[in-house]
């Protein structure tokens, strides 16, 4: 099985795009951003499709793309599943999967046994002489990936993989995707934190075209660089500047935010905060509670705040909500006490959260 | 999904509409002499007329698709101004009045024309011969495949010909595995209209070909010949073209509901 690095040192001008990402030969790396952070420009830029303006890029130790030279897309050996299957509706689904094959030259009996020990590794043997038109969702994406790795490509890039399928096609697509990427090099655009913890050793985060942040899946999410990746974590972030605590308890310290308030929490084991430097105060929505006055009881955080938008989410509903200092925080809380404290977009409230159970993370 | 229905004077007008053309067809349905009509499409004239017809027309058709194809493609991914004038280079013969069509082409292709005088000096005479026939259809006929195709592929989405190329396909593989057949529906009713544009072409043929029996002498000239001398020859004719084009127009979309019975729309 080839597994080549990828290493992508460019600029794309037009976008403002600015990005340094390796990624190690073998490995699945998740690639996580907001909209126009540069996700897209990065495949782009590894798959062909784009040009970079400045810098190179090299797969395997190879630049396809710098100064001098850009190799076209059908001579990278870069193999792409994008949300979309885009299964060509002419061809039946073992012509699909042999396709890249055919497309090197190789004959057409030896391309259609490769196709068809693709799609037995895909599980979907029994579709071979299918149009894609009588395929589920689920079920042509299976045959995407099957195309796509028919050809044997250097490296592997996958945009959203899982995004157009149900909840249960995509946990069974994940399946097979952990199978069959064991050993690739691949990059993964994703929005699901599940993607990363299950398929990704390590993950790159982009915002407005730069690397915002990269390292470990665990690493990074544990001391979230942004609002965005605090989200994708499910934790909620409120930014300011590390303080000693006033607090009774030992080892607390606290971020002094912008208007005034404290947050006391739990210095963090590998990153503490500095005192006087910038700090992050980490704690998860089902560890705040939702009050109209304060409550009583010590050590406690509490903060004024104004309810935005109520999220169901199972059999919780997620208050969302934004504080005096206009930071953002959210809280996990039974359907039942929206109802039993009245709540809507627009209600002031106080949000409570055990010192015990924030976590403080220098920034 | 059910749609509202339509008000009843829309259906009182399209019945009206389709009036329009039908009583005209009745009248010649009414007019033909049908118990003569195989006499009078075997006579010699009628035959050779037929027969010049359908060669020039496939010429012409092919011609077109061959010659079109390459202009649809390139203007399909021109924008802005260029685009405008390309299409409108490209469709200006469909437009355009074709005597005068059979005009350009003769001063410029003629004996004493701009490019045929060098032509004749070589040996080649190309007016009032069956090659300017072939010539003054594909003039006409081709943008009727130009337009035709370059709108299918400017709404094919263009991430099918990116996957092939993450795949290694080359442009040319692209081109010929995965853009054509899936414009293929757009390609065959181009050379339809092309073909029936060919058929019924007249005035760009009689100015550039002339009306040489046996050599120039296309249907619609051998009809506009008879029509006074030979009435019911020149319907019979008639009747022969009308059952073409019909043939022509319904084709593309019986191969359409033909294709996605069998499910293969992507």
């Amino acid at each position: 099985m080839s597994a080549s690095s990828i290493a992508v040192d460019a600029t794309v001008t037009v976008r403002d795009v600015v990005l340094d990402v390796e990624v190690e030969g073998g490995h699945t790396v998740g690639v996580v951003g907001p909209n126009g952070a540069g996700k897209s420009t990065l495949l782009g830029l590894v798959s062909g499709e784009l040009r970079p303006d400045a810098g190179t890029v090299r797969i395997g130790g190879q630049e396809v793309a710098g100064p001098r030279r850009v190799v076209p897309p059908h001579r990278r050996s870069v193999g792409v599943l994008a949300q979309r299957p885009l299964l060509f509706g002419h061809l039946r689904v073992v012509d699909n999967v042999a396709f890249g094959v055919r497309a090197r030259g190789v004959a057409k009996a030896v391309a259609h046994q490769r196709a068809m020990t693709e799609l037995e590794a895909v599980g979907l043997a029994g579709l071979a002489g299918r149009w894609p038109a009588a395929l589920s969702v689920g079920q042509a994406q299976r045959v995407a990936l099957a195309r796509a790795l028919a050809t044997d490509p250097a490296v592997l890039l996958l945009d959203e993989p899982l995004a157009a399928l149900d909840v249960a096609a995509a946990s069974s697509m994940r399946v097979l995707l952990a199978e069959r990427l064991a050993g690739r090099t691949v990059l993964m655009v994703t929005h699901d934190p599940l993607d990363l913890w299950t398929l990704a050793s390590s993950m790159v985060v982009l915002e407005g075209g730069r690397v915002l942040d990269h390292g470990s899946t665990e690493s990074v999410l544990a001391r979230p660089a942004s609002r965005f990746v605090a989200d994708l974590a499910g934790l909620n972030r409120l930014a300011g500047v590390a303080v000693e605590s006033g607090s009774a308890v030992e080892d607390d310290h606290a971020v002094h935010l912008a208007d005034g308030v404290e947050v006391t929490g739990v210095p963090d084991e590998v990153a503490g905060p500095v005192v006087g430097q910038e700090a992050l105060a980490l704690f998860e929505p089902a560890a705040v509670s939702v009050h109209l006055s304060a409550p009583g009881g010590r050590p406690r955080n509490t903060f004024g705040a104004e309810v935005t938008g109520l999220e169901p989410r199972g059999a919780l509903v997620r208050v969302h909500a934004v504080l005096a200092g206009g930071q953002r925080a959210s809280a996990d809380v039974t359907p039942r006490s929206i109802g039993a404290l009245g709540l809507t977009v627009g209600t002031a409230v106080v949000l409570a959260v055990k010192a015990a159970q924030v976590r403080i993370v220098r920034h | 999904m059910t749609r509202t229905p339509l008000p009843a004077w829309v259906l009182v007008a399209a019945t009206v509409g389709l009036t329009v053309v039908a009583v005209p067809l009745l009248g010649l349905a009414v007019r033909i002499p049908w118990a003569d009509v195989p006499t009078l499409l075997t006579s010699t004239a009628a035959t050779q007329a037929l027969w010049l017809s359908l060669r020039t027309c496939t010429l012409s058709m092919l011609l077109a698709t061959v010659l079109g194809l390459p202009v649809a493609m390139l203007l399909a991914r021109l924008e802005g101004r260029r685009a405008v004038l390309v299409r409108t280079l490209a469709v200006l013969p469909m437009v355009l009045p074709p005597v005068v069509a059979g005009l350009v082409l003769l001063v410029t292709l003629g004996r004493r024309g701009v490019v045929g005088q060098h032509l004749a000096a070589a040996g080649i005479e190309i007016g009032f011969t069956t090659a300017a026939v072939v010539i003054a259809q594909t003039f006409v006929a081709m943008p009727f495949f130009i337009v035709s195709v370059e709108g299918a592929l400017r709404t094919l989405d263009p991430a099918y010909e990116v996957a092939a190329a993450t795949l290694g396909a080359s442009p040319t593989t692209v081109l010929r595995r995965v853009t054509l057949p899936m414009v293929g529906p757009a390609v065959l009713a181009g050379m339809t209209m092309a073909f029936a544009r060919s058929l019924g072409e007249f005035g760009a043929t009689l100015a550039f070909a002339g009306s040489l029996q046996g050599t120039t002498r296309t249907m619609p000239l051998e009809i506009y010949l008879q029509r006074e001398t030979d009435t019911d020859s020149a319907l019979a004719l008639s009747l022969v073209l009308i059952v073409l084009a019909a043939v022509l127009m319904a084709l593309p979309a019986g191969v359409r509901a033909l294709g996605s019975r069998g499910g293969r729309v992507a």
